[in-house]
C-alpha cells in the first residue's frame, strides 16, 4: 500500500513521540532527536513529518498545553495510535530479519 | 518573572497571512517558544533572524491554504443567493424593471459609443505597415497672412524623397479626378485615382483577380463592387473600358481586381490608373513646380526608422531642390502618421475625409456619465429597499452569515440584474444599430469578436460592481439585533445621499435640454438666415466640356458660353425654367476662388472671386445694392467689368464704388455695381471680400496664390419655378439628353447642398436630442423610483393626514414640494455650465444666436413637467388610497 511505509526521518520522528508520551509536540520532538542523534533540524521539516504520519493514520493529536513562553498558544499534542505502533513493530521486525539473514563472515571480516 | 521577548511582529503577521489556520496556533506556538529560548541563549538579534529563517520556511505547500475544517459550500450559497434575488424580483416588479431598463438602456448606449469609437480609432489601421506609412505635409510660411499648410503636395515631392532617402522603402502620389466612363452608349460619370506604381506596396490590398503592379500607363485597376458594376459575372481582366483622360476619350484595360478597401480606411477608391497619365491633364509647370500643390503624397519607411529620424533630415533635401530660392523656415516638409490623419484636426484636410478626437471625447463622456447614472439609480433604489431587506440580513446574521458572504450576496444580485440587463442591452443594440449608422454615417456591426466580448463581460462587471458597491457595504452592516427588531431607520444621511444623487441626475438631464435646445436654436438659425441669395428650386448641372482649365481659362469660358446658350435655348420651351446662368462656382459649394496678390506698397492682401456670366445675379436673386448689373453684349463688362459685395467696398476703401477701377493692380477692371453681402460658404465662415467677375485673366495674370475651394469646373445653374419639381426635372433631362447626348445629368439642387455644409451639426444635434431622452428616461427612473420608497414610508402619516381632514391635494402637494425644490436646485447648478459649454460651442460660429434667458426657462419647464408627471402617478396613488388600509396594520 503506497503511503504507508515509513521513512527514515518518519521512523525517528514516530519513536519520539513515543520516548515523550504525554508531552510530544513539535518543538520537544525536535529537540529529542537533534540530542539523541546530534543532527540540526528545521522545526519545519519536524512538522511537516508530524503532519505526514498523522495523514497516513500513525498518529493522533489533541491541542493543549498552552504557556507562555508560546504567547499563550496551544501544542498540537501526539500520541500513537495502533496503527502506528504496530508500523513501528513492523519496521523493527523487517529490520531484525535483515540482520539476521546477512552471513556471519561479513562481519568477522575476512578476506576472500 | 522575566519580560517576554517579543518576536518580529513582521514575521509574525507574514506567517499567519499566508498559513492554514489551522495549523498556525502550533507552528506559532513552537516558533515562538524557540525564540525565547534562542534570545536567552544566543542574544536578540540571532533569535529575530533565526525567527525569520523559520517562518520563511515554513512558507511550503504543505502549511498553506485555506481552512480545511469549516467549508462554507459557496455553490450552495450562491444558488440561494440566485434564487433569493429572483424571488425578490417577483415580488417588486416595478423595481426590478426600473432597474434593468435603465441599465439595460445605458448599456445599449455605451455599446454603440464603444463601437463607434473602436470605429474611429481603428481607422487606417488594417494595413499590414500601418505603422510605418506616413503622408507628407507642406507649410510655406511667407510671415503673417501668408502661410500656406497643406497636406496637398508638389507632384515632384514624390520621387525627390524616394531617390534622397534609403530610409524610404516606397514613395506614393495619390491624386484624384472626376471623369466620364463609357458604359455602352451612355457615360458615367466616376472618380478615378491615379497613383504611382508602388500603391499597392504600401496600401496593401487582397488581389482578387490578375496582378497590381499598374506598369503601363493604359493599365487599369478595379475594385470587386466596381468590376461588377462595369462587367457582370465576367472575368474583367484583359478587357477594356473608355475613360476619359484629359481631353480625350481612351481605352484602358483592366490589369487586376482588388477587395473593396474596408469601410475604416481613409484610402476610399474604385479604380486606379498609373500616374503617368497626369500628363494629359497637367501642365509641365506644375509637373515641375514645387509652389503648386495638387497630390497627397504618402511614403513607406524601412523597417528600422522612425518618421522624426527621417523628418530631421528634409530641410537638407528642401535645400537641394530649392537651389536659391531657398531661405529657412519659409519651405517646410513634414510627415504625418497615417494612424493620426483620421483624428487629427490640427492638419488641414487633404484628399481624404477627417473626423475630430472632440466627438470621440464628447460621445465616450455622454456614455460613462449615463452608466454612471443608471448605476446611481440602482443604488438609490437598493438603498431605499433596505428597510425590506434588513429583516432578511438580520436573520442571515443569526444564522451564522459572516458579513463577506452578506457583501458576496448582495453583489450577486446586483450583477444577477446587470446581465439580465444587458442580455436586453445587445438585443437593444441590434435594434438600434441601423439607426445609429445612418446617424453617425457608419456602417458598423455588432460582431462577435473577442474585443466586443470582452468590452460586454468588463462593462456587466463594471457595472454590477458600481451598482452592488454600496448596497453591499450598506445593508452587510446592520446590526442583526437592530434589524430583527425591525429598529433600521432612514437617517438622515442617507436620505440626504439619495437626494443629492437623484439632484446629480436631473443636473446632467438639465445640461441635455439646455445643449439641445440652444443646438436645435442654431441649426434652424442658420437654416433660416437670409444667405442674401435665392436657394429654392435651383438646380446646378456639371457642364461636362472638352478643354480643361489648364489649356487656359479662356477656352474654357468660351465653351462653356457656347454650350450654355445651346441648352439655354433648348430650355426655353419649358415654362417653368425661368433662369439659367454659367459660372466657374455655384452656391452650396464648400468655396469659390480665393486669390492673394503683393500691393504696390508691398503688402499681402487676400480676396474672393467667381467668375460668372450676366446671369448669375438674376439667377440668384443677389441684391445690387448700388450701380448696376452687367449688361448682356455689352463688349466692356464681358472684358473688365466686376461687381463687389459691400464688404469688398470696405475692406479696399472704395469711397464711391459705382465707377471706379479696382486697385492695383488690377486696375484694368471697373467696378459697376456694389451686391449686398451674401454668403456663399456656411456660416462658420464670415462674409470675405468677394467679387464676381466676367472675364478674369487679367485678374489671374496678377496674382501671386490662388486656392480653388472646391471643383472649378464650369456649371449650369438653372432655376426653375415649379409646382410640380419631378415633372420638370424629368423635361429638363429630356432636353439635356437632346443637348448633351450621353452626357450625364448628375444634379444636385443647391438648397440641399446648403444643408449638406450644417450635415455634421445636425448630426451632433440629433445624437445629442437621443441622449437627452434618454437621460430624461433614467433620471426619471430614478425619480419615480425616489417618489415610490418616499411614499410607501409616508403611508401612515398620509393616513393620519386624510383622517384628520386634509384633501387630496394637500397631500400630493406634499410630495411635489419635497421633490420639484430638487430640481429647482438642479436646474440652478445645470445654467450655468450649460452657458459655458455651449458658448464655447458656439464659438465655432461666425454667426450665431446669443445666449437668452428665455432658452434656459424653457429648459426648465420641460424638466420640471416632466418630473411633475413622474411624481404624480405615485403621490396619487398614495393620496387617494383610503386610510384604512394604511393605518389598520398596528
Amino acid at each position: 500500500m503506497k503511503g504507508t511505509n515509513l521513512g527514515e526521518f518518519e521512523e525517528l520522528v514516530l519513536l519520539t513521540v513515543g520516548i515523550l508520551y504525554d508531552d510530544a509536540y513539535g518543538l520537544a520532538i525536535m529537540d529529542e532527536i537533534e540530542k539523541r542523534t546530534g543532527r540540526s533540524l528545521t522545526i519545519s521539516s519536524v512538522h511537516k513529518a508530524l503532519m505526514r504520519l498523522e495523514q497516513k493514520g500513525f498518529l493522533h493529536s489533541f491541542m493543549g498545553g498552552a504557556t507562555e513562553a508560546r504567547g499563550g498558544r496551544n501544542k498540537r499534542l501526539f500520541t500513537m495510535t495502533n496503527t502506528g505502533k504496530q508500523a513501528l513493530k513492523e519496521a523493527k521486525e523487517l529490520r531484525n530479519q535483515m540482520w539476521q539473514a546477512i552471513p556471519k563472515v561479513v562481519w568477522e571480516g575476512g578476506n576472500i | 518573572m522575566k519580560k517576554k521577548l517579543q518576536p518580529p511582529r513582521l514575521a509574525d503577521r507574514l506567517l499567519s497571512w499566508y498559513c492554514n489556520p489551522d495549523l498556525l496556533d502550533e507552528i506559532q506556538g513552537d516558533l515562538h517558544e524557540l525564540y525565547q529560548r534562542r534570545a536567552e541563549k544566543l542574544g536578540v538579534t540571532k533569535a529575530k533572524v533565526r525567527y525569520w529563517l523559520n517562518v520563511l520556511m515554513f512558507c511550503q505547500p504543505a502549511f498553506l491554504g485555506k481552512r480545511k475544517y469549516h467549508t462554507t459550500n459557496h455553490t450552495v450559497m450562491f444558488k440561494n443567493y440566485c434564487k433569493v434575488a429572483y424571488r425578490n424580483m417577483l415580488k417588486h416588479r416595478l423595481y426590478a424593471a426600473i432597474n434593468i431598463a435603465g441599465l439595460m438602456v445605458s448599456f445599449a448606449f455605451c455599446a454603440l459609443i464603444w463601437l463607434y469609437v473602436k470605429d474611429e480609432l481603428s481607422f487606417d489601421r488594417s494595413y499590414v505597415q500601418a505603422d510605418r506609412i506616413y503622408r507628407a505635409w507642406v507649410k510655406e510660411d511667407y510671415g503673417p497672412d501668408e502661410q500656406f499648410f497643406n497636406t496637398y503636395t508638389p507632384i515632384p515631392l514624390g520621387p525627390a524623397l524616394q531617390n534622397s532617402f534609403s530610409e524610404i522603402a516606397a514613395a506614393v502620389r495619390i491624386g484624384d479626378f472626376t471623369t466620364q466612363i463609357k458604359k455602352g452608349e451612355d457615360t458615367q460619370s466616376e472618380n478615378v485615382l491615379y497613383v504611382d506604381a508602388a500603391f499597392f506596396k504600401v496600401f496593401d490590398a487582397q488581389v482578387l483577380r490578375g496582378q497590381v503592379a499598374l506598369h503601363n500607363m493604359q493599365d487599369l485597376i478595379l475594385t470587386q463592387s466596381y468590376a461588377h458594376k462595369y462587367f457582370g459575372e465576367q472575368d474583367p481582366v484583359g478587357k477594356t473600358l473608355t475613360i476619359r483622360v484629359g481631353d480625350a476619350f481612351q481605352e484602358y484595360t483592366v490589369a487586376g481586381v482588388v477587395a473593396d478597401p474596408p469601410a475604416n480606411v481613409s484610402q476610399q477608391y474604385n479604380m486606379l490608373i498609373s500616374f503617368e497619365n497626369s500628363k494629359y491633364f497637367t501642365s509641365e509647370r506644375a509637373r515641375e513646380s514645387w509652389y503648386n500643390v495638387s497630390v497627397e503624397t504618402y511614403v513607406l519607411l524601412q523597417d528600422k526608422t522612425s518618421g522624426p529620424e527621417v523628418e530631421a533630415k528634409l530641410p537638407s533635401m528642401v535645400e537641394q531642390v530649392l537651389g536659391e530660392k531657398f531661405k529657412p523656415g519659409e519651405y517646410i516638409v513634414g510627415l504625418q502618421p497615417l494612424t493620426d490623419i483620421h483624428l487629427n484636426a490640427s492638419i488641414p484636410q487633404g484628399r481624404v475625409a477627417v473626423s475630430d478626437w472632440k466627438y470621440v471625447y464628447i460621445l465616450s463622456g455622454i456614455a460613462l456619465l449615463i452608466l454612471v447614472v443608471a448605476c446611481i439609480n440602482f443604488v438609490t433604489l437598493a438603498v431605499g429597499r433596505s428597510l425590506s431587506r434588513a429583516k432578511e440580513v438580520g436573520v442571515r446574521k443569526v444564522v451564522g452569515a459572516e458579513r463577506q458572504q452578506l457583501m458576496s450576496q448582495f453583489w450577486s444580485e446586483a450583477l444577477l440584474t446587470t446581465l439580465i440587463a444587458t442580455l436586453l442591452g445587445v438585443l437593444l443594440v441590434m435594434l438600434l444599430l441601423p439607426v445609429f449608422n445612418q446617424l453617425a454615417g457608419k456602417s458598423l456591426s455588432l460582431a462577435l469578436s473577442l474585443s466586443n466580448l470582452l468590452f460586454m463581460i468588463s462593462l456587466v462587471l463594471l457595472m454590477g460592481f458600481l451598482a452592488g458597491v454600496y448596497p453591499a457595504l450598506l445593508l452587510s452592516g446592520f446590526s442583526p439585533l437592530l434589524a430583527l427588531r425591525g429598529r433600521i431607520s432612514m437617517g438622515y444621511s442617507r436620505e440626504t445621499l439619495r437626494k443629492a444623487m437623484v439632484a446629480f441626475q436631473f443636473v446632467l438631464a438639465a445640461i441635455l435640454i439646455i445643449g439641445t435646445l440652444i443646438m436645435k436654436q442654431q441649426l434652424n438659425y442658420l437654416q433660416d438666415k437670409n444667405l442674401g441669395f435665392d436657394r429654392e428650386q435651383i438646380v446646378v448641372v456639371p457642364q461636362n466640356l472638352e478643354s480643361r482649365l489648364n489649356n487656359g481659362i479662356e477656352k474654357v469660358l468660351n465653351e462653356s458660353h457656347q454650350k450654355k446658350q445651346i441648352v439655354e435655348e433648348a430650355l426655353a420651351r419649358i415654362p417653368e425654367v425661368k433662369e439659367v446662368t454659367a459660372s466657374l462656382f455655384t452656391f452650396g459649394q464648400a468655396g469659390w476662388i480665393e486669390v492673394g496678390y503683393t500691393t504696390p506698397d508691398d503688402q499681402y492682401r487676400e480676396f474672393g472671386m467667381n467668375v460668372v456670366d450676366p446671369d448669375f445675379v438674376k439667377t440668384y436673386g443677389l441684391q445690387v445694392v448700388e450701380g448696376r448689373n452687367f449688361v448682356e453684349e455689352s463688349g466692356g463688362d464681358a472684358r473688365s467689368a466686376v461687381l463687389v459685395n459691400e464688404t469688398f467696398a470696405q475692406a479696399f476703401n472704395l469711397d464711391d464704388p459705382v465707377g471706379s477701377t479696382l486697385p492695383p493692380p488690377f486696375q484694368e477692371y471697373q467696378v459697376i455695381g456694389v451686391l449686398q453681402d451674401f454668403h456663399h460658404q456656411s456660416l462658420h465662415t464670415a462674409v470675405q471680400p468677394m467679387l464676381l467677375v466676367i472675364n478674369p485673366e487679367g485678374i489671374f495674370n496678377n496674382i501671386e496664390n490662388i486656392n480653388f475651394e472646391d471643383s472649378p469646373a464650369p456649371k449650369l445653374s438653372i432655376k426653375v419655378k415649379s409646382k410640380a419639381l419631378p415633372q420638370t426635372m424629368a423635361q429638363i433631362q429630356d432636353v439635356w439628353q437632346e443637348v448633351a447626348p450621353g452626357q450625364p445629368f448628375d444634379f444636385s439642387f443647391v438648397d440641399q447642398s446648403i444643408e449638406a455644409q450644417y450635415r455634421q451639426e445636425q448630426r451632433l444635434g440629433t445624437i445629442l436630442s437621443i441622449t437627452t431622452a434618454l437621460g430624461i428616461f433614467i433620471s426619471c427612473l430614478g425619480l419615480f423610483g425616489l417618489v415610490t420608497l418616499s411614499m410607501s414610508r409616508k403611508t401612515k402619516e398620509i393616513g393620519i393626514r386624510k383622517v384628520l381632514g386634509a384633501t387630496v391635494w394637500q397631500v400630493v402637494s406634499l410630495s411635489y414640494k419635497e421633490f420639484l425644490g430638487l430640481i429647482a436646485i438642479a436646474f440652478v447648478i445645470a445654467m450655468p455650465v450649460s452657458y459655458w459649454m455651449m458658448n464655447r460651442w458656439l464659438a465655432d460660429f461666425a454667426y450665431r444666436i446669443t445666449l437668452q434667458l428665455p432658452v434656459f426657462l424653457w429648459a426648465g419647464v420641460i424638466l420640471a413637467v416632466v418630473a411633475g408627471l413622474t411624481i404624480a402617478y405615485q403621490s396619487m396613488k398614495a393620496a387617494t388610497s383610503n386610510p384604512v388600509n394604511s393605518l389598520r396594520d398596528e
